[in-house]
Order: C-alpha cells, then sequence, then structure tokens
C-alpha cells in the first residue's frame, strides 16, 4: 500500500450522503480498497467539507448522545458480524437505508438524513478534532 | 341548425326534448350523443365562437377564502367552454377515490370505478385518445423504464396529453350538421322555473346581451355551466324555493373544491444522472402519444397513515435558478447550497471509487443541474360542507347575483402533504436513488408561500349522493326531488382526488347521455 492510500485510509472515504470514516482496523476495509484501485485527488478537499458537515451536525445536536452511540455500535456491530469479504461501502449502504426504510431519520434544516449517515459524519468530526 | 339568440323573436317560446345549458366539455359531448338521433336537442350556449369581454363578464365575482384566481379568468364564457384554454392533461380518479375512506369525513361516490371504467374508456376518442390505459407499467418500453422503488410504497402514475383539445373548434362541425340539434349562441340561461310543487321544471328563461329574452320548455333539462355556474344558477332561481332550487337542504354551492399545485416544496439531490428520472420531470412521448409520470403514494400507505392524496412531480431545475429565488429563506439558500454541493460531490467520490470514471467532473461546488430537482405536488382536498360558493349582494347586467367562493384549505392538507412528502424523502433514501430536503415543516405559513397556484378545476357545489340529504344530485346526476333535471359537469365531485377533472367529466357525460336516452325511449 503506497503511503498516500494509507494516508486516505485511515481517513475518509465517502459514501452517499455522508462521509465514512473507518481505520484500517475496521473490518473488511482492506479487502475493499484493494478492489477499489486508485483514489481519486480530490478525496483530500472531501475531507475537509465532511467535518465541516460533521461539524454542523454535532453542533445543532441532532442526535443526542445516546443516539449517537446506539447508531454507531450498530455499525461496528454491524462491521464485526458481515458476511466475509462484505465491504464497508456495501455495509454501510445498507444500514443508511434500513434507516430510511425504518423511518431512523433526522431533519436537518429540511434535509431528510439517516442517523447512520450523519452519525459518522459526526463521528469523522470528533476524531479529526 | 345554429342560431344567434338576439336575432329571434322577444319572448319566443322554444319547444324541445332536451335543454342542454352550456356548450363546454359537458355539454358539447353530450349533444354529441343526441346528435342524430330522434330526440330534439337544444344546445344552450351564454357565448358565441370566439371570446367576448361583456359575455366573460358575466363571470365576474369574489373570493374570501383560499388563494385563487379572479372568477372571471379561470373559466372561459364561449362555445367550447374552459375547453378554450385548458391544458389537456387526462388522467381518470383513482380507484380509492371513489370510495368512502373513514379518515376524510364525507368523501366516496355513490358509484364505483367500476361503474364509471366502460365510459372511462368511451371518453378516450373524445379527447383524441387511443384506448391504452392509465397504468405506467405498460408503457414501459426500451425508451421508457419507471422508476422502481421497493416494497411497492410508492408507484408511478401518469397522465396522457390530449389531441383534441379544443371541444369548441374540433365538434362545432358535427354539431350543426345535425338535423335534430339546434345550437343557440349568445343565450344566458337567467332562471329556472319549477312547477309550483317544485317537482318538475317547466321552463329555464333565457337573456341575451343585446336585450332579447326567450324561453326553453323541454322534457328534460341538463345543466353543463361548469363547476361554478351550476351552482350559481341554481341558487339564483328562486321563484319557488326562496334559498334557491333544489337546496332545501342547504348543500347547493357547499363542498367546493379545487386543486391546488404547491411548487418548491423542496429539493431532490440525485448523485448522478439516472436515467429512469428523466422521464418523469417532462411531458414524454411514448408511441408516438404524450405522457407525464409523477409519484404517488400506494393506496395501502395512504390508508394506514389516514392521508389524503398528493401526486408529488419533480422538475429539472439549475441549482442557481433555485437557490436564488427571493422567495426563499436564506437558512436553506446556503446551507442548502453547501449540503447540496456536497452531497453531490461526495457521489461522485463513490461512483469513482466504484468504477473509475476518467471523464468525471472535477469542478467542486458547482453543481450539475441533471442532478437537481425541484419538489411540487398537487393535493387532495377533504370534501367541507363549509367551503362553498354563495350569492352575493353585486349583481350582472341580467339582475343575476354574482358569486362570492369562500375555498377552505386546512391544517388537514398540511398535515398529509408533510407526512406524504417525508414518505417519499425516506423511500428516495431507501432506494438509494437521492437524498431530499423539504422546506414545508410544521412553522411553515399556511398557505404556503413557496409557489403554487390552484388547478382551476372547480368541484363540487351540486355533490352526488345517494341521499338528498347529503347529495344534490344522486348517482344518475339527476337532482333530488326534481323528476327532469340534471347536472352534468364536475360540480357533482363528491370527493376529488387529485386527477385533473375532465376526463372524468367526459364519461359522466356520456352515462348521463345514455341514461337520459333510456328515459326519453320511455
Ligand atoms: C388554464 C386551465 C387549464 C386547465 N387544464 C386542465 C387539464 O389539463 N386537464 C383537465 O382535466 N382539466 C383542465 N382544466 C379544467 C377544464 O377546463 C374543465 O374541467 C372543463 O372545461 C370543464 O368542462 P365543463 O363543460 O364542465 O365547463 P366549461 O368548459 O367551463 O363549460 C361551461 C360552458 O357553459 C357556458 N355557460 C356558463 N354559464 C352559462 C349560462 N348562464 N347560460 C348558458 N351558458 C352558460 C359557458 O360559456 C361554457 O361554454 C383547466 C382549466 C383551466 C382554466
Amino acid at each position: 500500500m503506497d503511503r498516500r492510500r494509507r494516508k486516505i485510509l485511515c481517513g475518509v472515504i465517502t459514501l452517499p450522503g455522508t462521509a465514512l470514516a473507518f481505520s484500517a482496523a475496521d473490518k473488511g476495509s482492506d479487502l475493499a480498497v484493494s478492489k477499489w484501485g486508485s483514489l481519486p485527488d480530490y478525496l483530500g478537499k472531501e475531507n475537509e467539507s465532511s467535518v465541516l458537515m460533521g461539524k454542523k451536525y454535532y453542533e445543532s445536536k441532532v442526535l443526542s448522545q445516546c443516539e449517537f452511540q446506539e447508531v454507531l455500535s450498530n455499525y461496528y456491530r454491524s462491521i464485526q458480524y458481515c458476511q466475509p469479504g462484505e465491504r464497508t461501502v456495501n455495509i454501510v449502504d445498507r444500514l443508511v437505508r434500513d434507516d430510511f426504510r425504518g423511518n431512523v431519520v433526522v431533519n436537518i434544516d429540511g434535509w431528510v438524513l439517516s442517523k447512520t449517515e450523519v452519525a459518522l459524519c459526526i463521528r469523522n468530526f470528533l476524531q479529526s478534532a | 341548425m345554429l342560431i344567434d339568440s338576439g336575432d329571434i323573436p322577444y319572448d319566443s317560446v322554444i319547444n324541445t326534448d332536451v335543454c342542454i345549458v352550456g356548450a363546454g366539455a359537458a355539454g358539447i359531448t353530450l349533444a354529441r350523443q343526441f346528435a342524430n338521433t330522434n330526440i330534439r336537442v337544444c344546445l344552450m350556449e351564454s357565448g358565441g365562437f370566439n371570446l367576448e369581454l361583456p359575455t366573460q363578464n358575466l363571470y365576474k365575482g369574489s373570493n374570501v377564502g383560499w388563494p385563487y384566481w379572479p372568477l372571471d379568468s379561470s373559466r372561459i364564457r364561449f362555445f367550447g367552454g374552459t375547453t378554450n384554454h385548458w391544458g389537456g392533461n387526462c388522467i381518470p380518479l383513482n380507484d380509492d377515490d371513489f370510495e368512502q375512506r373513514d379518515w376524510i369525513s364525507d368523501s366516496g361516490w355513490p358509484i364505483s370505478k367500476t361503474d364509471l371504467e366502460p365510459y372511462y374508456r368511451a371518453a378516450q376518442p373524445v379527447f383524441g385518445l387511443g384506448q391504452e390505459g392509465y397504468d405506467p407499467v405498460e408503457w414501459q418500453s426500451d425508451s421508457m423504464k419507471l422508476l422502481e422503488f421497493s416494497d411497492d410504497l410508492i408507484t408511478s402514475n401518469m397522465f396522457q396529453g390530449c389531441e383534441a383539445k379544443r371541444f369548441g373548434a374540433v365538434y362545432r362541425a358535427e354539431l350543426l350538421a345535425s338535423s335534430n340539434l339546434d345550437t343557440y349562441l349568445h343565450a344566458n340561461a337567467i332562471d329556472i322555473q319549477s312547477s309550483e310543487n317544485g317537482k318538475e321544471i317547466v321552463r329555464i328563461k333565457f337573456a341575451c346581451l343585446n336585450g332579447n329574452r326567450f324561453t326553453v320548455n323541454a322534457k328534460t333539462y341538463l345543466l353543463a355551466l361548469g363547476g361554478l355556474e351550476n351552482s350559481r344558477l341554481l341558487l339564483a332561481s328562486n321563484g319557488v324555493q326562496p334559498k334557491g332550487l333544489a337546496n332545501g337542504n342547504d348543500l347547493v354551492g357547499r363542498y367546493f373544491s379545487d386543486h391546488y399545485y404547491f411548487a418548491r416544496l423542496g429539493l431532490m439531490v440525485v448523485p448522478e444522472a439516472n436515467p429512469n428520472l428523466n422521464y418523469y420531470h417532462k411531458k414524454i412521448r411514448v408511441s408516438g402519444r404524450e405522457i407525464g409520470l409523477h409519484f404517488e403514494l400506494a393506496s395501502a400507505v395512504k390508508k394506514k397513515k389516514k392521508l389524503l392524496s398528493t401526486r408529488i412531480h419533480i422538475s429539472k431545475v439549475p441549482w442557481r435558478a433555485y437557490s436564488h429565488d427571493p422567495g426563499k429563506p436564506a437558512i436553506n439558500r446556503d446551507f442548502g447550497e453547501k449540503v447540496a454541493s456536497k452531497l453531490n460531490s461526495v457521489w461522485q467520490s463513490l461512483s469513482g471509487l466504484e468504477k473509475p470514471n476518467k471523464n468525471r467532473p472535477e469542478s467542486y461546488g458547482e453543481l450539475s443541474s441533471a442532478n437537481l430537482y425541484s419538489i411540487g405536488a398537487w393535493i387532495e382536498v377533504n370534501p367541507r360542507k363549509d367551503s362553498r360558493v354563495y350569492l352575493n349582494d353585486d349583481k350582472d347586467v341580467f339582475g343575476m347575483p354574482r358569486i362570492t367562493l369562500d375555498w377552505i384549505i386546512a391544517n388537514n392538507e398540511k398535515r398529509s402533504l408533510m407526512t406524504s412528502l417525508n414518505y417519499f424523502a425516506r423511500q428516495v433514501g431507501a432506494n438509494g436513488i437521492g437524498r431530499v430536503r423539504l422546506d414545508l415543516d410544521e412553522q411553515s405559513p399556511w398557505p404556503w408561500q413557496g409557489g403554487g397556484e390552484p388547478g382551476l378545476h372547480q368541484m363540487g357545489g351540486t355533490r352526488m349522493n345517494d341521499s338528498a340529504l347529503k347529495g344534490v344530485v344522486d348517482k344518475h346526476c339527476k337532482v333530488h326531488g326534481i323528476a327532469n333535471l340534471y347536472i352534468a359537469g364536475s360540480s357533482v365531485f363528491p370527493t376529488f382526488g387529485t386527477a385533473n377533472p375532465t376526463l372524468t367529466i367526459v364519461a359522466l357525460a356520456l352515462r348521463l347521455a345514455d341514461h337520459v336516452k333510456e328515459i326519453q325511449s320511455g
């Protein structure tokens, strides 16, 4: 793994409607990344704006501490118990869709967003702070 | 035969079998059904073959309710009626629009969609349309694919754009050529006179703007003056019943509604051009026909959530045009723009990761308009007794009282619209289509100020119900308690759905014509 890719891996990989931060320890990520090939140059900028988004969400307290923890534990559990080889991007996509289906959503300035995607943005902001 | 009513002798009495008043979509459809039969018919029209301002001014009235267009520019008063400038979009009511829905007070028709189905089919050629149905699934082909929502909670629905739009121009020659049918222009019905006991109509009085007056005596009278004017003429015909003809139960003019189209209710951001969405944001041509697609909540969802119907439309917008709209609150403009461009770029990143694409736009912040849609919706309005048309003290040149419109849309509609849009937003997320921003919320002013307009689909006022205590006409469109008076047009709609009304108006007129023919033949 070259240096640039490693740096990004420990930073942010983006997902629909959110920015998913994960460390190399997240199960399945290595496998996923090796499939993805070269990452686009502008992902660095993405990192910046996703942090901004997380800040916005964090400060607006759209999720209570308790909800935030609950959503994240669900995310970690899903990562832990995913099918071998299942990519993180797909796991999050599934969680986000399930949120919408189950009405596990928040409304931020009118945007109807999944709690998982918002929690991941907040986590990313907290990690970068 | 064509007759200008201004030219016939003063105080003439015309005897006929059937007198149809009003030559719009309903009146012309009725008249065509009697053409070349042995039933003598008079088609009485207020206007001429073109717009004449003194005649159009007869439609003036006032409004004290929900925002509405001026009453003299929301319908047209000459041969062909309002079809002289309508949009031509045809769509039948849904099955559940006919049903009594226990969460919508006073809802339901005394007939079902199945009863009307043969007439809906017969109505298609009246509009120059084919026999294709209104299930968009059947219109799918390689060149048109519907957007799929899992769980069947959101469905696609459609309208057909018609070819034969201007009824007056399209059917004029046919009507004038019919030997049993006389068309009277410049004939304004001003008073329907009944027998002493009020159980039968004996004549209708007509007046012309040149001062002429005459009477029509018929066996059967069919009123087809349009959604508002049917009520007006009944209320003004108060020679025997002081509260107006057929108004013993104080129902004439009540339960009025229109549809309302709310624009700019929100935004939908879609990660990358979704080809199926392209079929939804404008009229398209499929198999040589013009159609338009929109989204609706499935009937089961409406039932479970106790919702009125909502027709959700999307239209493609350049982001900047939208965000710089002066009507929009600043918070949406700033934050919304940031979020939208953010969502757009993260999706682009994702698609880049999944499938490297060298040609991907690298620009940051500037949205490609292909990915942005504005959300609008037609709403169904709850039938309400207090939502009404009534006579005011102002009079037209014939001394006929003008009307005041008091249309009510209340919080029930707002709640229903918000819930429906929220549902839509979640389904858009659940299906990985994109994300939705909703601008309408609890705090939003109501009437919504983000934009919108009434559909100009005046309905109700002489609603259909099996009981005279709850409706003005019965299921055959016959006025309760009066043997020979019928009403055609959307004023008979007891529940409104969201469908543009004219296809249903024509289907009902075809059904009414069958019924009257049966009666006339003994
Ligand atoms: C801008 C606009 C766009 C529209 N678009 C659509 C659409 O896309 N789809 C749709 O389904 N509907 C649409 N509509 C509604 C549609 O035009 C009406 O539903 C339809 O025309 C109603 O038909 P009608 O025969 O009941 O009434 P009208 O067409 O209004 O006809 C009534 C007739 O009665 C005559 N009349 C009135 N008073 C008297 C009197 N006292 N004596 C004698 N004659 C009288 C009038 O001159 C007129 O000719 C639209 C309306 C407008 C204004």
